[in-house]
């Protein structure tokens, strides 16, 4: 018995807003929220708000809306050499200090913008008349961390398994262990002799084999068939998510994923290996 | 016309009413339906007005999205950043829409920003939580009419307004009867709870109390302690976490819970047709599936909220005499019936935002049954 899947239905229209390619709108955090300022607010008290509230620029907006420019250290330090020698430029409007940011739109794809980023530090998301995010080099960072984050995971939890259990037998013996779960000789592929020409499906079958598990596996991997099954059988599931792109892989997910590669890290270093 | 289909018609009328107060609660026991009648309300006021649908979660949101549309209504869902910047560049939204968020969404943010410029008729709060008090009191400055839908027994959210209608269970108590509702108890072994009790204590001492009961959930929250590293960690706590662990590992008992579950199921298999087990989680699913295969009791699938609706709806529509199916609270919530002679097997300790829609649903087939456990209290 498996999880039920989705089942092959008939073909049906292509619905594009359905289809998410990455894009701008994902690289804002949900809980950004937006400061702005007024064109009159003084120099110092801008940058004491962006000290406060460590932020690296402030969108200068009118009363009705609209934003004339973005007030950043940058664009305070390149704007120096305008003042007048007898004016306090903390004393003076942010206006006299702002730069210009592109605006892009929520659909456009990131690698588009990325350029943009790196030359300014941030892009503006909307349009003059209504400023709707700003995307910043941080928000990227932490965008792509959070994408790549599972592919990590997963890796060190897949090689953590694979070294563990090559610790326990030999090549033979691993030979062996996988023809009990008849993954040798399967018509038109190659001899499955070495773990690494297993899928994660297929090597954890061949670890949960009972026989196997009690033969081998357990050495390394502890007493408690049934508990490491509970503990593993979930990441077949998630790595399917992951790298079929099935389904939003959810926090809880990634915690599930840390913590089983916790779990295998502490198995390594007890088996010997480096932790 | 049914007892149901009459307390339906009266909430309907309420709503409808000219009198009715602009900002209002709805309290009512789980399982009477009411959420039916809401739909059909909100999709009436779409017509002429925004309308805003509001849950305390996105899983929650999503079923309403879901269900929406099947009247016939454009549903515009605000359900994160990317949905929120994709509204706000958009066109101003249509009146017949009918916006479903969730107060997480709208509470900061490019979500908060969408509903700035945004009056609406009519908003329906679908159980917001007491701290979403504040979001409710300040939508009410720019709506016309609020229908807050909370549990009679809970506190609600906004106490100060007015009662628009109640149902007790004493008023759907010939309504319930359709629904057998059985408690099972059972008790846990010894080394289990001394076990649980110690998990617990170590968790609350970190700062990461759980309410788990589950050996794998316990498992997993231990595991999420030692795999987040706490700045105040006592140096002792990590040792003391893999102890736990190791113990738990070689607990050679299976979980009492589990051997309460296949003894119902055992019991069931001669009076009943067929077992639907409602888990919170797909690793629940999974844990119980490995049990009961090794306790001879074959599994048919497990559901998730990854199958399809018509999927979900064909696999629960056939299945037959003496089958069971392990599926999420989240994929039975979207079912509108069971078949006849269904059993419930209600797996989760607590309630959850779910049970309200799978109840209703449940309410309204007949030789439905709910089966809860109860673990008796040993201390």
């Amino acid at each position: 018995m498996t999880e039920l899947d989705q089942q092959p239905s008939p073909a049906v229209l292509l619905d594009p807003a359905a289809l998410k390619f990455v894009c701008v709108g994902e690289l804002v955090p949900d809980d950004q929220e937006m400061h702005t300022v007024p064109p009159g607010t003084r120099a110092d008290e801008a940058l004491a708000l962006m000290q406060r509230h460590r932020f690296d620029r402030l969108p200068v907006v009118t009363a009705n809306g609209r934003v004339i420019g973005v007030f950043t250290y940058r664009s305070f330090a390149q704007n120096l050499h305008t003042v007048r020698p007898q004016d306090n430029p903390l004393t003076l409007p942010v206006e006299d200090f702002v730069e210009d940011l592109l605006y892009v739109r929520s659909s456009e794809g990131v690698g588009e913008v990325l350029d943009d980023i790196e030359a300014d530090g941030a892009v503006l998301v909307g349009h003059e008349d209504a400023l709707n995010a700003i995307v910043t080099a941080s928000d990227i960072s932490r965008f792509l961390w959070s994408l790549t984050r599972p592919f990590v995971l997963l890796r060190d939890i897949e090689l953590a398994i694979r070294g563990l259990m090559k610790s326990c037998c030999t090549e033979e013996q691993l030979t062996t262990a996988a023809a009990q779960v008849s993954l040798v000789d399967i018509p038109g592929r190659a001899v499955l002799s070495r773990l690494e020409h297993l899928t994660l499906g297929e090597l954890l079958s061949v670890l949960l084999h009972g026989p196997n598990y009690g033969l081998h596996f357990r050495h390394a991997f502890g007493a408690n068939r049934t508990f490491l099954h509970n503990l593993l059988e979930p990441i077949r599931e998630i790595r399917n998510k992951v790298f079929h792109f099935r389904d939003e892989v959810t926090e809880a997910d990634i915690q599930q994923l840390a913590d089983v590669r916790v779990w295998l890290r502490r198995k390594v270093s007890i088996r010997g290996g480096c932790s | 016309m049914n007892q149901l289909a009459r307390l339906h018609d009266r909430l309907t009328r309420a709503l409808r009413s000219p009198s009715r107060p602009d900002h209002s609660r709805i309290a009512s026991v789980m399982g009477a339906g009411l959420r039916t009648v809401l739909e059909s309300f909100a999709q009436e006021r779409a017509l002429s007005g925004h309308v805003l649908v509001l849950t305390a979660d996105r899983a929650q949101s999503q079923q309403w999205a879901q269900r929406l549309p099947r009247r016939g209504n454009t549903v515009v869902r605000l359900l994160s950043t990317t949905d929120a910047l994709h509204i706000l560049e958009q066109q101003p939204a249509r009146a017949d829409q009918i916006l479903v968020s969730s107060y997480q969404t709208i509470a900061h943010g490019p979500g908060a920003r969408v509903l700035d410029d945004l009056g609406f008729d009519l908003v329906v709060h679908d159980q917001p939580r007491v701290q979403d008090a504040g979001l409710v009191r300040s939508l009410a400055g720019k709506t016309a009419h609020s229908v807050v839908l909370h549990h009679l027994r809970e506190q609600p959210a906004v106490p100060e307004w007015p009662l628009l209608f109640g149902l007790t269970r004493e008023d759907i108590g010939g309504i319930s009867a359709q629904l057998q509702i059985q408690e099972c108890s059972y008790t846990a072994e010894p080394e289990e709870r001394e076990l649980r009790t110690a998990a617990w204590r170590v968790l609350s001492e970190m700062g990461r109390p759980t309410g788990q009961r589950e050996i794998p959930q316990l498992v997993r929250a231990l595991l999420g302690a030692i795999s987040v590293s706490l700045p105040v960690e006592p140096w002792s706590q990590p040792h003391r976490i893999w102890e736990l662990i190791d113990k738990f590992e070689s607990l050679t008992v299976d979980e009492s819970r589990l051997k309460a579950l296949s003894e119902t199921l055992r019991k069931e298999a001669a009076v009943r047709d067929r077992a639907v087990i409602v888990v919170d989680k797909v690793q629940d699913a999974h844990y119980i599936a490995q049990y009961l295969e090794r306790c001879g009791f074959p599994v048919r699938s497990i559901l998730s909220s990854r199958i399809s609706d018509d999927v979900r709806r064909a696999e629960f529509s056939c299945l037959r005499a003496g089958e069971t199916v392990v599926a999420t609270a989240a994929t039975c919530g979207a079912q509108d019936n069971w078949l006849p002679k269904t059993t419930l097997i209600w797996w989760p300790h607590q309630a959850n935002a779910f049970m309200d829609r799978i109840l209703d649903a449940a309410n309204s087939t007949e030789g439905v049954k709910l089966v809860k456990f109860h673990e008796q209290d040993q201390s």
